[in-house]
C-alpha cells in the first residue's frame, strides 16, 4: 500500500473477542487510541465520547477480528444476465448463510487456464452482542461510516503484498503466504494466502509476546504446524513455494525460524518494518510487538474494501448519514455553483448599469447635438425632402427634354449659306413596347428620347437636275457630321430617280415645257437618339 | 431520523437548503431579471444613441445639401416651377414672349392640367401638374420663331418639353414681299406649330382636397 495526500483519515474499531480496540488512523501515523472492554459499563457511550472527542469525528470503519467468523470458498455463480447478477448472488448468500444477518461476497480470480465460471468466497458473521453494541456505538456517534469489514479478507491483499515485496526480483511468487502476528487481545492471527487470495485464516490465543517470549515463541510455531497440518488438506505442498511472515520482535526469529521444519522462506519483522515495507507509515508505536496497528493501517487507509460486507442494521445507520452526506456534498457544489452564477451574474449587471450610465450620458449628448442640428436646419427655413424632391423632378424633366434650337441650329450650319428650307419638322418620337418582343434584361436602359426631324427644300427650275442630287447628297453627308450616330436618309430625291419608282416622259419638249414637270422637292429624314 | 443522522447534520442541511434558497431566490428572483432589464436598457439605449447621432449626421449631410442647392432650389420656385399654373399668368407670359420674340402673332391653346404622381416625388408628397400646350405662330423671319421657343423654353413658370415642332416658309423675299413690308403691312413669312408640356409641381393634398382624382382634368 502506498501513502497517498487522498488517502482517508479514519477511525478504525477493531472488534475482538474480548474487547473493542479504537485506532485513529492518518496518512502519517495509526494511533493507538484505547481499547474498551466489552464488559465495561455505559460501553456504547463511552466508545461514542472516544469517537466524537479523541478520535476527531472522523468516519468509522468496524474491522472485524473477531473468531466467529464464516467462510464458504468456492461459490460457483449460474449464468445470468447482468441485470439478474446481483439479486442471484444475494440470494445465493443468504441461502448459504440463512441465520447470519452480517454477509458478503468476494469474487474469486481462477487460476491460470481453468475456465469454471465465476467463483465468489461467501463470508458472514452471526450478530453477536459485541457487534450491536458497536453499531450502537456508532450510531449515538452519529458520525458516517466508512464500512464494515472483515480483518483477515483484508489482510490478504496486505499479505501478497509482503511476499511479493520480499521476492527477489525477476523470482517467482510463492504459491504460500503464511501471515502471523499476535494482537493486542492476546491471539495470534495467521492469515494464509494461495496465489494472492486468502485461503485460511486462524485465531488462536497465544503467551505475551512481552511477557514471556520464549513461550510465545514455542506457541507460534506450535499453530504454525498446526497450520500447515490444516493445510495439508487444502493441496498445501511445501515445493510450490512457501513464504512465512511473521510480525513480532524480530529477536525472536531464531527461536522460531529453527524450529520450523517445512522449507520456506522466512521472514520476522516488526510491525513499523512491515509497514516501511509496505510503503507505509504507522509512526512510533508504544507496543511495538503487535500487528494489529499494521492491520488498522492497512484497512483504515484502503480507498475501496475487498469485501465490505452487508447488514440491515448497519444499513439503516450507514445510508441515511451516506445520504445526508450526498445532499450535502450536493448543495454545498450546488450552493457553490450558485454563488459563483451570481457573483458573475451580479458583476455582469453591475458592468451593464455602469455601461448604460456612460450611454445615458452619451444619449443626453447625442439629442443636444440633434437638437442643434434640428435648430439650425430650422433656422434655414428649408423643407430638405421637399428640395430634393424637387430638384430631382426637375432634373429628371430636364433629361427627358431636348434642346430643339441647338438641333436646328446644327441643321442650319449642314445647310449652309446656299441651301434653305421649305419645311422643318422636329418631333420627339413615341417609343412603343412591344410584348411579344423579347427583351435583354441584361442590355443596357435606353432613356434618352428619340427624335426624329422631317426637312423638306426645293430647287429652282433653272438649276441642273444632276447638281440638285449632288446638292442633297451634300446636304446629307453634311448633316451625318453634324449628327453622328443619327440615321440621316434621303426620303425624297430631286428628280425622284429611284428604280422603285414608275418614270415616265417625253422627248422633244422645250426646256421650260421640261422644267415645268420635274420634281424640284427633295426631302431628308434625321432620325436618332438625342445624345 | 434526527437520532440516525443527528442534529448538528440537520442544522447543516437546513442551512445549506436556506443558502441555497436564498442564493437561488437572490439569483432568479432579481439578479436575473435586473441583469436581463439593464441589459435590454442598455441595449435600447445604445440604439437609441446611435439613431441620434445618425439623425444629427443625417442632418449635418442635409444642411450642407442644402447650402449647396437651396440657390438652385430658390431659383426653381422664382421660375414658377412650384405652382398651380395659373392661367392669367400663362397668357400675359406668352403675351410677352411674343413681344419680345417679335412674331407677329402666337394662337396658344392650353389644356386642362392632368395631376400625374411621380417617384421622385414620394418623400415631399408632391404631385405634378401637366398640361398640353399647343402654339401657332405667324411670324416674318424665321430667327424670331426661333427666339419664341427660347424664351417660351427659359421664361415660362414651370417647366416646358417641347415635344413637336413644325415650320413652314410661307412666301420668298421677292419685290411684292419686301414692298408691303416696308409699307408697314406685317407680312408672315414663316408659319409654325409648337407643341410642348407644360410641367409644374404641387402639394398633393391641395388636388386631392379638391376633390379632383388623380389623373384627370384640372
Amino acid at each position: 500500500m502506498s501513502v497517498s495526500f487522498i488517502s482517508p483519515n479514519r477511525t478504525v474499531l477493531m472488534i475482538g473477542d474480548d474487547a473493542l480496540y479504537i485506532y485513529k488512523v492518518t496518512a502519517r501515523a495509526v494511533t493507538f487510541v484505547d481499547d474498551i472492554p466489552w464488559v465495561t459499563e455505559g460501553f456504547e457511550g463511552v466508545v461514542s465520547d472516544l469517537l466524537k472527542k479523541d478520535c476527531g469525528g472522523k468516519p468509522v470503519l468496524v474491522l472485524n477480528d473477531m473468531t466467529d467468523q464464516h467462510f464458504k470458498g468456492g461459490q460457483r455463480m449460474p449464468k445470468v444476465s447482468a441485470m439478474d447478477k446481483k439479486n442471484v448472488l444475494r440470494r445465493k448468500i443468504q441461502v448459504a448463510f440463512p441465520n447470519y444477518p452480517i454477509r458478503g461476497a468476494l469474487p474469486i480470480k481462477p487460476k491460470k487456464g481453468e475456465k469454471t465460471g465465476e467463483m465468489y468466497l461467501f463470508a458472514a458473521v452471526p450478530m453477536s452482542d459485541q457487534i450491536a453494541k458497536t453499531m450502537e456505538a456508532v450510531k449515538i456517534s452519529l458520525l458516517p461510516i466508512a464500512g464494515f469489514v472483515l480483518l483477515p479478507v483484508e489482510a490478504a491483499d496486505m499479505v501478497a503484498a509482503l511476499s511479493k515485496k520480499f521476492t527477489e526480483k525477476g523470482g517467482q511468487s510463492a504459491k504460500w503466504t503464511i501471515f502471523m502476528g499476535q494482537h493486542k487481545s492476546g491471539a495470534l492471527r495467521q492469515v494464509i494466502t494461495r496465489d494472492g487470495q486468502l485461503a485460511m485464516t486462524r485465531m488462536t490465543p497465544v503467551s505475551d509476546i512481552n511477557a514471556d517470549p520464549q513461550g510465545w515463541a514455542a506457541d507460534v510455531v506450535q499453530e504454525f504446524k498446526a497450520t500447515i497440518s490444516y493445510l495439508s488438506r487444502f493441496g498445501f505442498s511445501s515445493e510450490d513455494g512457501t513464504d512465512v511472515i511473521l510480525i513480532g520482535n524480530p529477536q525472536l526469529a531464531e527461536a522460531v525460524e529453527s524450529k520450523i521444519e517445512i522449507e520456506c522462506d522466512f521472514r520476522a519483522l516488526a510491525p513499523s518494518e512491515a509497514a516501511n515495507a509496505l510503503g507505509s507509515k504507522i509512526g512510533l508505536q508504544q507496543d511495538a510487538n503487535y500487528a494489529d496497528v499494521l492491520h488498522a493501517a492497512w484497512a483504515g487507509r484502503k480507498n475501496s474494501f475487498a469485501l465490505p460486507m452487508h447488514a440491515s442494521d448497519l444499513d439503516k445507520i450507514h445510508k441515511p448519514r451516506q445520504a445526508a452526506a450526498a445532499i450535502i456534498f450536493l448543495l454545498l457544489a450546488g450552493g457553490a455553483y450558485l454563488a459563483w452564477d451570481t457573483g458573475n451574474k451580479f458583476q455582469s449587471m453591475m458592468v451593464a448599469k455602469d455601461d448604460l450610465k456612460i450611454q445615458q450620458g452619451l444619449l443626453v449628448q447625442a439629442e443636444a447635438e440633434y437638437r442643434e442640428e434640428v435648430a439650425r436646419m430650422e433656422a434655414l427655413g428649408y423643407n430638405i425632402e421637399l428640395m430634393q424632391d424637387t430638384i430631382d423632378v426637375f432634373m429628371s424633366f430636364e433629361d427627358e427634354s431636348i434642346e430643339t434650337l441647338a438641333f436646328i441650329k446644327k441643321v442650319g450650319i449642314a445647310l449652309g449659306d446656299g441651301l434653305r428650307l421649305d419645311k422643318l419638322s422636329y418631333q420627339r418620337v413615341v417609343e412603343e413596347t412591344n410584348a411579344a418582343t423579347f427583351v435583354d434584361p441584361n442590355a443596357p436602359v435606353e432613356t434618352a428620347p428619340l427624335v426624329m426631324s422631317t426637312l423638306s427644300m426645293s430647287f429652282p427650275p433653272t438649276m441642273e437636275l444632276e447638281n440638285g442630287i449632288r446638292e442633297v447628297q451634300g446636304l446629307q453627308s453634311r448633316l451625318r457630321e453634324q449628327f453622328p450616330g443619327y440615321d440621316v436618309e434621303i426620303v425624297r430625291q430631286v428628280a425622284r430617280p429611284e428604280y422603285t419608282r414608275d418614270f415616265q416622259g417625253v422627248a422633244g419638249q422645250t426646256d421650260q415645257e421640261l422644267a415645268a414637270k420635274e420634281d424640284y422637292v427633295a426631302e431628308l429624314v434625321i432620325r436618332g437618339r438625342v445624345k | 431520523m434526527i437520532q440516525v443522522i443527528g442534529l448538528k447534520r440537520l442544522i447543516i442541511l437546513s442551512v445549506l437548503l436556506a443558502f441555497n434558497a436564498a442564493l437561488g431566490a437572490g439569483l432568479y428572483l432579481y439578479v436575473m431579471p435586473e441583469n436581463l432589464s439593464v441589459t435590454r436598457q442598455l441595449s435600447s439605449t445604445r440604439s437609441q444613441v446611435a439613431t441620434m447621432r445618425n439623425d444629427a449626421q443625417e442632418l449635418r449631410g442635409d444642411i450642407e445639401q442644402i447650402e449647396d442647392k437651396k440657390s438652385y432650389f430658390t431659383n426653381l420656385q422664382t421660375v414658377g416651377f412650384m405652382s398651380d399654373q395659373n392661367r392669367l399668368v400663362a397668357r400675359r407670359r406668352i403675351m410677352d414672349i411674343q413681344q419680345y420674340s417679335k412674331v407677329l402673332k402666337a394662337k396658344y391653346d392650353i389644356g386642362s392640367a392632368v395631376v400625374m404622381d411621380d417617384e421622385n416625388l414620394s418623400n415631399s408628397d408632391q404631385v405634378v401638374l401637366s398640361s398640353e400646350l399647343a402654339i401657332n405662330i405667324d411670324a416674318m423671319d424665321d430667327i424670331d420663331f426661333y427666339s419664341f421657343i427660347y424664351w417660351l423654353r427659359n421664361t415660362f413658370p414651370g417647366h416646358v418639353t417641347i415635344d413637336n415642332i413644325k415650320m413652314q416658309r410661307m412666301n420668298d423675299v421677292n419685290d411684292v414681299t419686301v414692298r408691303q413690308i416696308g409699307s408697314g403691312l406685317p407680312m408672315t413669312m414663316i408659319k409654325g406649330d409648337v407643341s410642348a408640356k407644360w410641367r409644374t409641381i404641387v402639394p398633393k393634398s391641395t388636388v386631392t382636397d379638391g376633390q379632383t382624382p388623380l389623373g384627370q382634368g384640372f
